[in-house]
């Protein structure tokens, strides 16, 4: 799949006050020639019904403030209410616990990027995504 | 609000104003020739061709300002300084070498580690640990609901109460928060953030002391009161107009000091602006951009410059590259003075001081084997205190894989005291005072946060340059060539993109304890069924009315407290009024 057919939402869920992850993130998948719908902070509800207003394949939601599991597990079970888990596919990002890498695999994120993952496995990551629910 | 379009540049006044007061040199002239044979035959004869091919290399730092450092200093790099002119003895203009004579040998730097997470309750006994452990004052972060302002019922909070910081919607919040501690003795930093949450939040600390019967006149401490973090750095997807913000943050600043007198009613943040990415040259410009403007806008409304300029304090951020740490504090300590006393003229030596808080740097800390963080800290923390800083706070080695641990803090408190009680320095006043290398380096920092200065004055000033988006588009544009420095390995992190090791992933980590929200949604349920909800609804419909008539907004809030409003009521006032401003996109 070519990037530039890539569609990816970026959100915080709630309140998160940290943005230099989400900006970067969005930046560089832009470079890399996909496209991104910027969304800044949001609640599940909304980035669930952006995510299909806008036809996106992959929501990538960035996370540093240590409420990863709750709000990422809220927004995975409204896809789930709403039949859209095997429509979209969710990546999560940020200040994540190693721990919590598999909880969040096991919720249903299709990957989970940590702080300072590489450009490459970025990309990569949200390709797969993407692929997955072709 | 002036404009400073129509102004004269500061870096003009000070020009003006220096011209001419040279006191003396230091070194002999006649014998700086000599030394300038004595290096031009050494260069000739000792230092090898490659070396001196080089002898301008850029350190590459994260948050660094890549200033260009020679290959060794010499007097020749200081021939100019004249000492009284350019350092002064410490205690004495321009307050190069620190604000007070003796400085930690009289008043050691406040030990103020940041503390919060889940539950009032949670966070009371984290605050009592840590001082019981020695700690000096209070730094206290709320969550993330709570620094955006929104109570922990609003949809927006769901799944984040009690993250990163405490959980407070109410006074009762407040209490069960300093509950055991005696706010007549402790200090606390505030870290509201926000002017819009400095006026609801503080408020609610000033009615927990008139329920504890300690007057207002016996609290010290801080608030941050903010606008750089509400309209730059924040993320949000609601925000007030730059210039509805600024008014806000003048408006606490008014009110706490006329009632407050002892409480710092703004700490001006570099910190968080500077984190989100930028370099330590930027953040000072725009923090003594952003006090000029309070400044302008408080003799405005009729004040003093004293009567402002002697409590306000500044925060800054403590990157990787040491020297340049050092003398950038040094350097800010200086340009703050000479800003006060030339382009404000005021009287007292305390208006002209640059105090400040540090805090090491949070983004210079990675995942990958994270007790290596711990050394970056020190580092970090020891720069602040050979720059002459007056509180710290050191980074825990886990924050970039959690909220810190109590085992984590503990070692970041140790870590002070170590500084403080086993290296010796500080047992003389700014030791690094006199290097030809400091103080050259200092020299260009000065000359450099000037110089940005100027160009946020081009701008139309503080408020306009961010309005505009001039700030927003510096910051895209240094955090992403950052990124690229870091990607290539241009920027070295050891175990992160240099000497990887991968160890460090099966980290045991702290975690806040979530089922805080449950808690706090019964408590805020039951306070919203206890309180007055005919005296809520005066105190908003008041409030409301004192935000359109351009009246001191926290006369308001403090009544707002008094009856029980919450945090989040208040901010729907302030939206209400002032209306939603786009902020202007990064990229």
């Amino acid at each position: 799949m070519e990037n530039k057919i890539i569609k990816v939402l970026m959100c915080c869920l709630g309140p998160e006050t940290h943005n230099r992850g989400i900006i970067l993130v969005s930046s560089i998948l832009k470079e890399e020639g996909m496209e991104v719908v910027y969304m800044g902070n949001t609640t599940a509800e909304n980035a669930i019904k952006a995510a299909t207003e806008e036809d996106v394949r992959v929501i990538g939601v960035s996370s540093l403030s240590g409420a990863h599991l709750r709000t990422g597990k809220h927004l995975l079970e409204l896809a789930k209410q709403k039949g859209l888990d095997n429509d979209i596919a969710f990546i999560i990002g940020g200040v994540i616990p190693p721990n919590d890498v598999k909880s969040l695999k096991d919720m249903g994120f299709h990957n989970v990027c940590v702080s300072g993952t590489k450009r490459e496995e970025l990309v990569a990551a949200i390709q797969e995504a993407a692929y997955s629910v072709v | 609000m002036t404009n400073n379009k129509q102004e004269k540049a500061t870096a003009e006044i000070l020009r003006e104003n220096l011209k001419g007061t040279e006191k003396g040199q230091v070194y002999d002239p006649t014998y700086l020739k000599k030394v300038k044979e004595g290096l031009d035959s050494w260069k000739e004869n000792v230092v090898k061709p490659d070396a001196l091919k080089n002898w301008d290399a850029i350190p590459l730092t994260v948050l660094g300002s890549e200033i260009p450092r020679e290959m060794v200093y010499t007097p020749l790099s200081v021939a100019n300084n004249d000492y009284g002119e350019q350092l002064g003895n410490p205690g004495e203009e321009p307050f190069t070498r620190g604000i007070h004579s003796n400085m930690y040998r009289g008043r050691t730097f406040t030990q103020r580690q940041l503390v919060g997470f889940g539950g009032p309750e949670d966070t009371n006994q984290r605050i009592k640990y840590l001082l019981n452990h020695g700690a000096t004052g209070i730094n206290l972060l709320f969550d993330m609901p709570t620094i955006q302002m929104y109570d922990c019922d609003d949809p927006m909070a769901t799944g984040s109460v009690g993250s990163c910081g405490v959980s407070v919607n109410h006074v009762k919040d407040w209490e069960l928060l300093y509950d055991g501690i005696d706010i007549a003795k402790e200090t606390s930093s505030i870290v509201t953030h926000y002017p819009s949450n400095s006026a609801c939040l503080f408020p609610m600390y000033l009615v927990m002391a008139e329920k504890k019967g300690i007057p207002w006149d016996q609290l010290k401490g801080s608030i941050q009161n903010d606008m750089t973090l509400e309209e730059l750095v924040r993320n949000s997807s609601e925000y007030i107009p730059p210039k509805d913000c600024f008014r806000i943050e003048c408006d606490n600043i008014e009110f706490i000091r006329k009632n407050v007198p002892k409480w710092n009613f703004i700490t001006i943040n570099g910190y968080n602006f500077r984190e989100f990415g930028t370099s330590g040259v930027t953040e000072m410009a725009v923090a003594a951009a952003h006090g000029m403007a309070i400044l302008d806008e408080m003799v405005r409304r009729g004040y003093e410059v004293d009567w402002v300029a002697e409590r306000l304090a500044f925060f800054w951020s403590g990157g990787m590259d040491f020297f340049e740490e050092v003398c950038r504090l040094r350097a800010m300590r200086r340009l703050w003075y000479r800003i006060l006393k030339y382009k404000y003229k005021a009287k007292n030596d305390r208006s002209t001081w640059m105090r400040c808080h540090l805090q090491t740097s949070g983004i210079s800390l990675v995942r990958e084997e994270p007790y290596n963080n711990i050394i970056r800290s020190s580092y970090e923390a020891l720069a602040a205190v050979l720059g002459g800083v007056q509180s710290l706070h050191v980074d825990s080695y886990d924050e970039a894989i959690s909220v810190p641990s109590e085992e984590a803090s503990l070692i970041s408190l140790r870590t002070q005291q170590i500084i403080e009680h086993e290296t010796g320095i500080t047992s003389v006043v700014d030791p690094l005072g006199g290097s030809y290398y400091v103080e050259a380096l200092t020299n260009e920092m000065e000359e450099r946060i000037l110089a940005e200065i100027s160009e946020i004055e081009k701008q139309g000033g503080y408020v306009e340059a961010i309005a505009n988006g001039y700030l927003s588009r510096k910051i895209f544009n240094y955090m992403t060539k950052e990124q690229m420095r870091i990607e290539k390995g241009e920027i070295k992190i050891v175990g992160h993109n240099f000497q990887k090791s991968g160890q460090g992933e099966d980290f045991e980590s702290f975690r806040y304890p979530e089922e805080c929200e449950e808690i706090q949604l019964q408590r805020l349920h039951e306070h919203k069924q206890n309180r007055e909800n005919a005296k809520v609804e005066q105190a908003l419909n008041e409030l409301r009315g004192a935000c359109k008539d351009g009246k001191n907004i926290m006369e308001y809030t403090v009544n707002c407290s008094r009856v029980g409003c919450t945090v989040g009521e208040q901010w729907k006032v302030f939206k209400e009024v002032f209306g939603l401003w786009k902020k202007p996109s990064m990229f």
